[in-house]
């Protein structure tokens, strides 16, 4: 098969050479940063797997993931509250953070089904929305486990929870393998693949074939019988539950829960992971996940160091920026064009 | 015999016309040999076409005839040079000017009314008329600029009324476009473009279509006024009787080409008719045995669009079990409606029974349970997911709609697809259709339009319909493909007991096809035939005159 | 002559063409109830701002003098960026989020400018030019990329701006000290790379607070300047293109150019706008104070009544009344009913984005 890369995933590739160059020269301590990317990798790559599902139905980027953020962010704030830690921790808070992502994505789905055709920027009002309403809820919601609560002063819940003592680093640790001197953390990357494969079976089923035919042709997929709300309502469900599950491994390897805007920084590096991977609005498969994941974290753990070494710590974080949202901006302007081709 | 005359007719009519025009000196527009091709498709073959002043000129055809090819070549319209431009000379009185954009079009005289209105609905019937040319002060234009110079609001309006009085007619200004009515919105069309400076021809595509039979004759005399002040118009319209009644001359396109010129008086709307389907339709066979029964599977009573407030009774039809029934008609009079409404989620009033079970408005998941399927007329658009392998084309609607072709895997509590079972399938009907392709998993898109067919009819066969809705068989094929594709369609018909609904413009494939042929005109279903009755009383009754309706 | 009268009537025609008319015609066929109803649909965020507010006003408890002074210099900072909206929206192309750039613009002018040290109102004057020249550019330039994604322009208007603000802190950030030499080195961190977070203007805040006459003149100004495009060639063209591309093009307009110039107008005024902002609020966030702008302007102006397609001078001042005093009295309405100001706060947010969220639901029912 012949691989063709989009424009995208050439500049990427061209700064990866340029920074790879950099790091040469400063010294840069290669193997820690290869063993770190497999976790940044894992810990983002979920959320970055999420947007396929409504890609796949033809619903579009999903600017909304904070709604599938926030659910997450609700279940582990139960799963605190009752106590629950290590594994049955995470696993609660899972099934909670599904459950809740289940409810938000269904209101979220019908909303997007209302508004077909502008997805896009009806997701993004809708995510951007949804931060200042679950403000709203962690100052006022009735938690009472003291290390989630404001320490001194201050009205409800403390804006980073520390998974200390709950499930810090759960998958991060578990099978962790030493090749030499990179550390491969095995759990976490199980973790990951259990995720796609759930992914890749879901889209062998009736309804993920229907999705598919969404995308494809919707005319076509209505004249055969697709329930067109209904299968996109299940797209939209099943990208918010899988974001939600993507949050919850996040936290466990960032080590705290982080609410009110925290939920809000994630969204636009996913989908610029997706389109650096070479995906697009209308099409994108696992390996575009996949890959696009795996290179923007490591491209921004390589840029960490060259910046710190010519004393402008910033601009490590603003360049990443740049690239977040110029290449959504130029997947936007190319979209068209690529569609045809 | 028939035949015979009618090319005589036609020879006479042609040397008279080049008779009369040589009289008239130079024409105002003249298309020499404009070919236009989409892809591969061949839209314009070759075509000729002068049109001369004070001359009001036909242009007819069915769908797919071309002729919204070359009123978008004549208006620069931006999608023909989008698509690679056309080939061929198009002169403006005498000068070669091929109009590259809507822009230098207008800048020629050539102006153009739109079928789907080029209306700003929100805006007054003043600032309408004066659209893209409004009149400002020059002398203010060169202080500020043109763009920021203000309007001269009376100065505009007298110059809009006034067009719209050579069209005979007056209107308040400053009413909002979108509460005229709809043959009102047309006069506004038109007062625009007749305003124009040097406006030399006229053109109208479908002008009369949603319109009352008296609102068609005020517009028609309009039309006459204009004639008189010197500007050609080109009148395209799917109703024969207006453009007898109103044409000098009339063009009928079919398949790309000029097939013949008529002269007025002698216009006659069944010829130009037989001229718009085709001859061949007079040596047309009736080639199968009937295989119908007495039992009703599919009743129509009254069905009418739900969205459109049109004032006509609605559709009403009854098809037999096992039955071929074919629906025809001239383009533009419905007859691809019934599908739609049955299969295609437009919602109706009326009453539907399938197989004695009663349908409701808009549910095609409802009469797919019921056995019916449709292969609708836009293969492309929905008969078809052009970038999807054969196979899954296949596979869908049967894998969706009957659970074929999916498989459990232990422990998984639902089924998933089985490619094995999909592909085989699709081999076995890539044989036995003779589907030319490099594999099941070829995309579709790659395929000929007669390919692509058969991988609709491979769909259906899938399904092994009941009842099965075709819209349009056998457009945009070769000889070959068409002869294979019907002969596919009577194959389900007498082995599987399928029930067909054929809608289709070549009536000579129906003839030779169907046991019923049902003509509408005017979205109605006005005589239902016998196959092996008179073409030409089918031909009478598709261009027939309206208001007059047969009895059924 | 026939003479015709135009009263909605009944569709008498019959055929398959469609009829686009459908609202005008049926509307006296529509009850009390179905007017009371279509009233309630249009003026829906009219209304419940209006409630929003005075709830929020009694609760916060403060005096109508207090919100009526702090709506005065609300005024000044809003006006004419909200203004700014109008224009795109005229031309049918939505929202315009991308006038952050425009903000963005004036914040670097009055860096620049007051860098300079031109004193007083000459100083006003020359970053008033500056911004007006630099957002032509910008303009012209933004434009453009909406023309490569007509129909997607206010989620391109959005991530055009979050691209922009990044590129602008770069060149604060990173620009300023390396390749950029200030002449006041006191404005630099003190690493001396990267400009400081805030930068005092208070002294032109003097001059222009103590002319109220120029400030009532460049609101008058730029609202008088939208009135009377109505009437040019120039906003008859808008208001074509508002009512369709499609219907545009046919009548030979130049659509991407008539695009093109509505965003370059709308950004001028969102840099003036955001001047008179900075300038009142007497020194510049360096880094932040741009930032929602494009946001809360747009919830203002659908406050005001407006819509996605159809908006006027008047929804601006009716926004600006509405959207701000809310923004007044929210905090210290959450404080006094939830006791906690952050409450308030939070829900304002909340109300800016679900406005915005609401519009497209109200629109996409109009067009269905």
């Amino acid at each position: 098969m012949r691989i063709k890369l989009k424009p995208p995933t050439i500049v990427i590739l061209i700064y990866l050479a340029m920074l790879l160059a950099g790091g040469f020269y400063v010294g840069l301590p290669l193997f820690p940063i290869l063993s770190e990317s497999m976790v940044k990798f894992a810990m983002n790559g979920i959320m970055v797997l999420s947007l396929l599902p409504m890609i796949h139905a033809g619903v579009g980027l999903n600017f909304g993931m904070p709604v599938g953020l926030s659910a997450a962010l609700v279940g582990m704030s139960l799963a605190i509250q009752f106590k629950l830690q290590g594994g049955v921790g995470f696993l609660s808070s899972l099934v909670f953070a599904i459950a809740i992502a289940v409810v938000f994505g269904a209101a979220y789905g019908k909303l997007l089904n209302r508004l077909k055709g502008r997805e896009e920027i009806a997701g993004v009002f809708t995510g951007f929305a949804f931060i200042p309403l679950m403000n709203i809820f962690w100052t006022v919601a009735p938690f009472t486990n003291r290390q989630m609560l404001y320490p001194v002063g201050g009205v409800g819940l403390r804006p980073k929870i520390s998974l200390d003592g709950y499930f810090r680093f759960i998958l991060d640790e578990t099978l962790v393998i030493q090749l030499g001197k990179i550390s491969i953390p095995l759990g976490l990357l199980l973790f990951y693949a259990l995720v796609v494969a759930v992914i890749a079976l879901i889209f062998k089923t009736q309804n993920g074939k229907a999705m598919a035919a969404l995308r494809l042709n919707s005319g076509f997929a209505r004249l055969s019988g697709v329930d067109e709300n209904r299968v996109r309502l299940l797209a939209v469900i099943l990208s918010t539950a899988i974001a939600a599950v993507g949050m919850c491994v996040y936290s466990q390897s960032f080590g705290f829960v982080q609410l009110y805007d925290g939920a809000s920084m994630l969204t636009f590096p996913a989908l610029s992971a997706l389109l650096i991977g070479g995906g697009g609005s209308r099409q994108a498969t696992i390996t575009n996940a996949v890959a696009g994941a795996y290179l923007y974290q490591f491209v921004y753990l390589l840029s960490v160091p060259v910046a710190n070494a010519i004393l402008i710590p910033e601009l490590a974080e603003l360049l990443r920026m740049i690239i977040t949202n110029g290449v959504i901006l130029f997947a936007m302007l190319m979209e068209r064009r690529w569609q045809h081709a | 015999m028939y035949c015979l005359g009618l090319k005589t007719m036609l020879m006479y009519y042609q040397s008279k016309n080049e008779r009369q025009m040589n009289n008239m000196g130079q024409p105002i527009i003249e298309m020499k040999q404009i070919s236009k091709c989409f892809g591969e498709a061949r839209a314009l073959d070759q075509v000729d076409l002068s049109l001369w002043a004070g001359e009001i000129h036909g242009l007819v055809g069915s769908n797919g005839s071309g002729k919204s090819t070359l009123l978008n070549i004549l208006n620069g319209h931006p999608v023909i040079a989008e698509t690679g431009g056309f080939s061929g000379e198009i002169r403006v009185a005498g000068q070669t000017a091929s109009p590259g954009s809507i822009v230098e079009a207008i800048q020629q005289g050539i102006g153009m009314v739109h079928q789907e209105f080029a209306l700003m609905p929100e805006m007054s019937v003043k600032d309408n008329l004066r659209a893209g040319y409004e009149v400002s002060n020059p002398l203010i234009d060169r202080l500020v600029g043109a763009s920021f110079s203000p309007i001269l609001e009376v100065e505009n309006r007298r110059l809009a009324s006034e067009a719209l009085a050579s069209l005979g007619i007056e209107l308040n200004m400053d009413e909002k476009v979108r509460n005229l009515p709809v043959h009102l919105k047309q006069f506004v069309e038109i007062g625009r473009e007749v305003g124009r400076d040097g406006l030399r021809l006229l053109i109208l595509d479908e002008p009369t279509a949603s319109m009352s039979q008296e609102n068609a004759k005020d517009m028609m005399e309009a039309l006459k006024r204009l004639k008189q002040k010197g500007i050609v118009i080109l009148f395209v319209s799917h109703r024969l009787e207006e453009v007898v009644s109103l044409c000098d001359r009339v063009t009928v396109l079919r398949d790309g080409r000029v097939v013949s010129q008529h002269l007025a008086p002698e216009l006659d709307p069944e010829k130009l008719a037989l001229d718009m389907i085709g001859e061949g339709v007079l040596k047309a066979q009736h080639f199968r045995e009937e295989n119908m029964t007495e039992t009703v599977f599919l009743k129509m009573k009254q069905i009418a669009s739900r969205t459109e407030s049109i004032a006509s009774a609605g559709i009403s039809l009854e098809v037999n079990k096992g039955e071929v029934m074919g629906l025809t008609g001239l383009a533009g009079h419905g007859f691809t409606m019934p599908g739609n409404f049955l299969m295609g989620g437009v919602p109706w009033t009326g009453e539907i029974e399938l197989d004695g079970q009663r349908l409701s408005s808009g549910s095609i998941q409802e009469a797919l349970r019921q056995g019916a399927f449709m292969l609708p007329d836009e293969r492309k658009e929905l008969g078809l997911m052009l970038h999807a392998s054969i196979s899954e084309n296949i596979a869908f609607a049967a894998r969706h709609n009957l659970k074929r072709f999916i498989s459990r895997l232990w422990p998984l509590p639902f089924g998933l697809s089985n490619q094995q079972q999909a592909d085989a399938f699709a081999l076995e009907m890539i044989r036995a259709l003779g589907i030319k392709c490099r594999g099941p998993h070829q995309h579709v898109r790659e395929l000929s339009g007669g390919n692509q067919q058969k991988v609709c009819i491979a769909r259906a066969i899938a399904m092994s319909p009941k009842l099965l809705f075709v819209g349009e068989p056998t457009r945009g094929m070769d000889i070959q493909s068409k002869e294979m594709v019907l002969k596919l369609l009577i194959e389900m018909n007498r082995t599987i007991g399928t029930t067909l609904i054929i809608a289709s413009s070549e009536l000579e494939e129906l003839i030779r096809l169907c046991d019923r042929i049902a003509v509408f005109r005017d979205g109605e279903v006005v005589k239902v035939f016998k196959a092996l009755e008179d073409p030409k009383q089918m031909i009478r009754v598709m261009s027939g005159e309206r208001g007059h309706r047969d009895a059924h | 002559m026939l003479k015709f009268r135009v009263f909605p009537t009944h569709r008498q025609s019959r055929g398959s063409g469609t009829d686009t008319s459908c609202d005008g015609m049926m509307f006296h066929e529509k009850g009390k109830n179905q007017l009371i109803a279509n009233f309630l649909r249009k003026h829906l965020l009219t209304l419940i701002f209006g409630v929003l507010c005075w709830v929020g006003f009694n609760a916060a408890g403060v005096s109508l003098g207090f919100v009526g002074g702090e709506l005065y210099v609300r005024t000044v900072r809003n006006a004419v960026t909200i203004l700014a909206l109008l224009i795109p929206i005229l031309a049918g192309m939505g929202l315009n989020f991308a006038i952050i750039i425009g903000a963005m613009i004036s914040q670097l002018s009055m860096i620049i400018i007051s860098d300079f040290s031109i004193p007083g109102l000459g100083g006003i004057f020359a970053a008033f030019a500056l911004t007006l020249m630099l957002c032509f550019i910008f303009g012209h330039l933004i434009g453009r990329i909406m023309n490569a994604a007509k129909g997607k322009e206010m989620i391109v208007g959005i991530v055009t701006g979050y691209l922009g603000s990044n590129m602008y802190q770069m060149l604060f950030l990173v620009g300023y000290g390396t390749l950029i030499m200030p002449r006041n080195p006191e404005i630099l961190l003190s690493r001396g790379i990267g400009m400081r977070n805030m930068i005092d203007i208070q002294g032109y805040r003097a001059v222009f607070m103590n002319s109220p006459l120029l400030i009532f003149t460049i609101v008058c100004a730029a609202a008088g300047f939208i009135y009377y495009l109505q009437w040019t060639k120039l906003g008859r063209r808008f208001a074509i293109l508002g009512e369709g591309m499609q219907t545009a093009q046919l009548l030979g307009i130049d659509v991407d150019k008539t695009r093109i110039a509505a965003i370059i107008l709308s950004t001028i005024l969102a840099g003036v706008g955001h001047l008179m902002f900075i300038i009142e609020m007497g020194n510049v966030n360096v880094y932040t104070g741009h930032l929602n702008i494009d946001i809360f302007s747009s919830a203002a102006l659908l406050a005001g009544g407006a819509s996605l397609k159809y908006a006027r001078i008047r929804h601006v001042f009716i926004g600006l009344f509405l959207f701000h005093t809310l923004f007044i009295v929210s905090p210290l309405a959450g404080q006094n009913i939830f006791n906690s100001a952050a409450i308030g706060e939070y829900f304002r947010s909340f109300a800016a984005y679900a406005t915005i969220v609401l519009a497209l639901v109200l629109n996409q029912r109009k067009r269905a």
